[in-house]
């Protein structure tokens, strides 16, 4: 049976004449003395003889249609890839664009992060005026001529405290402090109770 | 000048300005259209199909004509790019076999027994059970008359592979006939 199995392995290629020379002998000497080998032999001769090839016919102005079907599906892929590569650079200015706008429009909007306590520094004292808040001291500050502020923090609390008060015109004063200056708990407690005390 | 001196000068040329050049690949597609359009029509049913393939493979060979690097002949290399192309479109249609999308044959009527690569439905048939590449070895050996020593070069296969492929592609047809009932003489 070990033996059918090989020949039968060996037979397809014996038949088209890629055995080696051993094989062939094997093959041969088998194929004498077992019947069932033999039958299998039929079988793959006719498979074989079924697989004959015809010749093929290929249309006479195939090759010349080809050429021309091939051009123009190569020019159609030239024309996307100019599309593509025309593309590049408007998406490109596109993302920029999306990304400076969501930058800009993302970026918190409140004054800079300034605790009450940190009016005394110049910088954040105008950067206050500059929205309005201390407007009249800035100018006393300016006229002064040397920079330095001379107040102190309670001064600074009244004084912000009638600012608001002498104009109502600016809104509700808790937003208006809120977005002004981004005060601790304590510094809105204490502004907070201030403005009652003013009220009054 | 000889074709062999112009292909290499439209290679270098190809490999120069980073696609191939147009006159270049006409030529190759004229050259190599008949062996590749030869082998696709043997492997399917029509010459829509046949053609479908043979574009795709040529269009293969235009994207990567500029990295071709000579290392064998551009005929073994177009002809080694359709066998896969073929490999291909024969493991798709196996798998639509198996989802039975393929089970209604809608030209069937249009189609007469002999269109199907010159041989009987049921060789036909039968041969479509096989692997992909037992299909395709068959193909090259039994229809396309190659060599193992060629088919193992093409297929990037062992002779011995191609042989071992060829053995089992013929027992299993073996095996669907009896299964199937067939008298060989038929066939």
């Amino acid at each position: 049976m070990k033996a059918c199995s090989k020949i039968k392995n060996l037979l397809p290629l014996y038949l088209s004449n890629d055995a080696t020379e051993d094989e062939c002998r094997l093959v041969t000497a088998h194929l004498d003395e077992c019947p069932a080998c033999r039958e299998y032999r039929l079988a793959l001769t006719a498979i074989n003889r079924a697989m004959k090839p015809d010749k093929v016919e290929i249309p006479a102005s195939y090759g010349a249609e080809l050429v021309v079907a091939l051009q123009e599906r190569i020019n159609h892929r030239i024309a996307r890839q100019k599309h593509f590569l025309w593309a590049i650079p408007a998406f490109t200015s596109l993302a920029a664009i999306l990304l400076i706008a969501s930058i800009t429009l993302l970026k918190p909007r409140a004054i800079p992060n300034q605790m009450l306590s940190g009016l005394l520094q110049e910088h954040a004292y105008l950067n206050l005026a500059e929205v309005g808040y201390f407007g009249e001291i800035q100018v006393d500050n300016e006229l002064s001529g040397n920079g330095n502020l001379t107040l102190s923090t309670n001064e600074l609390y009244h004084d912000a405290v009638n600012w608001i008060f002498n104009n109502p015109q600016n809104s509700d004063i808790d937003s208006y402090i809120l977005t002004t200056t981004n005060l601790s708990d304590d510094d809105y407690s204490q502004i907070i109770n201030q403005i009652k005390n003013e009220i009054l | 000048m000889s074709n062999e001196r112009k292909n290499k000068k439209g290679h270098l040329k190809s490999r120069i300005i980073g696609y191939p050049d147009a006159e270049y690949f006409n030529r190759l597609v004229l050259e190599n259209q008949e062996k590749v359009y030869t082998l696709f029509r043997r492997m399917v049913a029509n010459h829509a199909d046949a053609d479908d393939l043979t574009q795709e493979t040529f269009i293969k060979v235009y994207k990567n004509l500029a990295k071709f690097r000579q290392a064998s002949s551009v005929y073994t290399w177009i002809y080694r790019i359709a066998i896969n192309t073929g490999i291909n479109y024969l493991r798709r249609k196996r798998a639509r076999q198996f989802v039975g999308l393929d089970s209604i044959d809608l030209h069937a009527e249009e189609r007469s027994p002999a269109d199907l690569r010159g041989t009987s439905s049921l060789l036909n048939q039968a041969i479509r059970n096989l692997s992909a590449r037992q299909q395709m070895v068959i193909i090259l050996r039994s229809y396309q008359g190659l060599s193992f020593k060629e088919i193992a070069r093409l297929m990037d296969s062992t002779e011995n592979a191609a042989k071992v492929n060829y053995s089992h592609a013929l027992k299993r047809l073996r095996t669907i006939f009896d299964q199937m009932g067939v008298d060989y003489e038929s066939l």
